[in-house]
């Protein structure tokens, strides 16, 4: 009798019948907005309909938990946010880091979700009309990650990265920045973040210069007088020393993609002067990059976090006065490394 | 009746093991130790092994008795039931803080809108049967979930190696020493000391018992090396601020595995191997604590009784993760640690009965 009691129980537990969500009635959630107005704030979340078509729902609310309740009295569905791929934060934010304990704390979103700021209203760019996807969330993702792969001019910024960072009280936030121009959406570069502020931007050049400092490049192109390349395999090494020198030294591989001038490129000395003049342009702009982040006064490239791992005792003596009495005094020594390895089809130029 | 093998036992010793360390050992560890958690796991192979010595020593003493009765003939009837019935109430506050990590992770990750009642309740009837089914079925089980336990955990760990940033890790010893030993010492007293719950087996049940010692041992190293990878690389992955902020940061490093370029969002899958060792580590502790209080072995009525305290008591106690939380940090290290000596004073008391008989085998 206890075994069909037991077996019964167990039908009844185990069938899968408790508690389900069909497929139908769930609303899966690609893309989310914030924004901010006079009556707090402006949660807008697109909302997959089928694989070439999506709503945009928008809603206020006092706070970020408010805003995203009151998506169930316009939405019908469950929200589900499992599937979320980017999170855009509009131009009226003024700060990061009151939205940042709901992402942690939020069960369903994951960690891989990627993060942008926008020039514009958040709501704006999730409504846009783009000429390619219409799922405007995949369209962000893919646009960022082709200017990250073929440029380096952007970082994937992921959720679990931001809280990261955040986390670190040795290093400030750079996050990228998402606008439309034209109607098409364009990742215009990164913004410097100081206490989860925006405090200053960094333009094409120094966003790439950026991800070279922080290692974090995967090609770039650099154009110089008398050449365009394509730089691949870069690795960037920093070493702090107690007396405050910082040593960049910074290794990476070319490929030839334009010569503007006749040059007969089989002559070692003159691949040799065409590294030095890579490496004379990189070196140049790094050190403009690193004169803008000197004057933001915001630690992104995480010199106090190097001194940390590297330079325990040190940075002991260093980290509470570090933006008053160090950071500004940093010398950088930067020693660049470029090997023009491969020319391309041609051998010779045509000029 | 010997009818287990050593191979069993071997696996019964590594699922027990690791059991613990997902959820609770490794976040008490970690916020004693924090980056410095993988040097403590080192620390802690070392502090083990008198552990696992000691637990050779008791489990080759009268090979054909269980632990109760082992008890009774070291210390006397009244002192060896006193002993006894300390252990079963450590087994069954071992019990209760399992079977609420146990439900608390399916509730976090993978039933998040099922009453928590219904959760624990399915778990409870599956201990309960599997304890009905007996030791044959159980340790059969175990080896089988070892295996799958085994692959569950080797793809993940070649998937994440590439991935790993050894700046995570630095500065290297930040922390202070003792807490780096302190540290050690309660993965010790939270991992390789559950397996005192596999003494209820007498040694006479397994055959070829030739080998059993070299088992024992290498399960003991192979735990403490998976425990290794797991800090290892949740701490080089996530980096010490992440795996101290999130609840199962074991978990969340999962949710980057991707095999294969296609096979991604599988750490439901994957963390499948800590399920499985939790429910096969309170059906031990069900079968440990029915078996140290009943006299006859047909009686069915106490792994029901004992399964439905464990079961009622995880959710009475820990109303909250909060509490949960401020239990492992704080008491059930020191609960652990009353095992811990009375066993140190078991094996003891064996030792010097065996120099009075003039027994000069360690074994």
């Amino acid at each position: 009798m206890a075994k069909k009691i037991l077996v019964v129980l167990l039908i009844l537990l185990l069938a899968g019948c408790y508690n389900y969500n069909e497929l139908n009635d769930l609303a899966i959630a690609v893309g989310l907005g914030i924004d901010k107005d006079e009556n707090g704030y402006v949660v807008s979340l697109e909302i997959v309909n089928d694989n070439k078509d999506s709503t945009i729902y928008s809603v206020n609310g006092d706070t970020l938990d408010e805003a995203f309740s009151n998506l169930y009295s316009i939405c019908p569905k469950k929200i589900f946010l499992s599937h979320l791929e980017v999170i855009i934060y509009g131009n009226n934010i003024d700060n990061i880091k009151d939205t940042l304990d709901f992402w942690a704390r939020k069960k369903d979103i994951r960690e891989d979700v990627l993060v942008f700021l926008s020039d514009k209203k958040a709501k704006d760019i999730l409504k846009a009309t783009t000429n390619s996807k219409t799922i405007k969330a995949f369209n962000i993702k893919d646009v960022a990650t082709s200017t990250y792969t073929n440029l380096s001019a952007t970082k994937l910024l992921t959720l679990n990265e931001l809280l990261d960072t955040y986390l670190n009280p040795n290093k400030e936030i750079v996050i990228p920045i998402i606008t439309l121009i034209n109607k098409n959406l364009k990742i215009k570069n990164m913004a410097i973040l100081k206490d989860t502020k925006v405090i200053n931007y960094l333009d094409n050049t120094d966003s790439v210069n950026y991800n070279i400092l922080t290692n974090n490049t995967k090609e770039l192109i650099i154009n110089t007088k008398n050449l365009s390349t394509n730089l691949n395999n870069v690795s960037t090494n920093i070493k702090v020393k107690d007396d405050l020198n910082v040593y960049i030294n910074i290794k990476a591989k070319g490929t030839l993609i334009d010569v503007k001038k006749n040059l007969n490129l089989n002559n070692k000395e003159v691949i040799a002067e065409l590294n030095n003049e890579i490496e004379k342009d990189i070196k140049d702009n790094i050190n403009n990059t690193l004169n803008k982040i000197t004057n933001s006064n915001s630690d992104i490239i995480g010199i106090l976090d190097n001194y940390y791992k590297n330079k325990y005792k040190y940075y002991l003596n260093i980290k509470d006065d570090w933006y008053n009495n160090y950071f500004n005094k940093l010398n950088y020594h930067i020693s660049v490394n470029v090997n023009l390895y491969d020319k391309g089809k041609s051998l010779k130029v045509i000029k | 009746m010997s009818n287990l093998k050593p191979l069993e036992l071997f696996s019964l010793i590594i699922i027990i093991s690791i059991a613990s360390f997902v959820g609770i050992g490794f976040n008490v560890a970690l916020n004693i130790s924090g980056q410095d958690t993988y040097l403590a796991i080192i620390i802690a192979f070392l502090l083990g092994i008198p552990s696992i010595l000691g637990f050779i020593l008791i489990f080759n003493y009268e090979k054909e008795l269980s632990l109760n009765f082992k008890l009774q003939k070291l210390f006397g009837e009244v002192l060896g039931t006193i002993i006894n019935y300390i252990l079963i109430i450590v087994a069954f506050i071992i019990g209760i803080t399992y079977m609420y990590n146990l439900i608390n992770f399916t509730l976090n990750h993978y039933l998040d809108n099922t009453p928590i009642f219904i959760i624990g309740l399915i778990y409870l009837l599956l201990i309960v049967y599997t304890n009905f089914k007996g030791l044959t079925t159980i340790s059969r089980m175990t080896f089988i979930l070892l295996i799958i336990n085994f692959v569950l955990f080797m793809f993940p760990l070649f998937n994440l190696m590439p991935k790993t940033n050894i700046d995570n890790l630095k500065p290297l010893l930040t922390n202070n020493f003792n807490n780096i030993l302190k540290s050690a010492f309660n993965i010790v007293l939270l991992t390789i000391n559950n397996i005192f719950i596999l003494l209820i087996i007498p040694q006479k049940r397994f055959k070829n018992t030739k080998k059993i010692n070299k088992y024992i041992i290498l399960a003991y190293i192979i735990s403490i090396i998976i425990l290794f990878f797991i800090s290892f690389i949740t701490l080089n992955i996530l980096g010490p601020r992440l795996s101290l902020f999130y609840q199962d940061p074991e978990y969340i490093v999962l949710k980057q595995v991707n095999l294969f370029n296609f096979l991604n969002r599988i750490e439901n899958i994957i963390s499948m191997q800590w399920l499985n060792g939790l429910y096969i580590s309170i059906t031990m502790i069900i079968y440990y604590i029915s078996n140290s209080i009943k006299k006859d072995n047909d009686k069915k009525i106490i792994p029901v009784l004992a399964g439905t305290i464990v079961f009622i008591l995880s959710m009475v106690i820990f109303k909250n993760n909060t509490i949960f939380y401020n239990f492992i940090m704080n008491i059930l290290p020191q609960i652990r640690l009353i095992a811990y000596i009375l066993f140190i004073i078991i094996c003891i008391t064996i030792l010097i009965k065996k120099k009075k008989n003039n027994d000069k085998s360690l074994f």
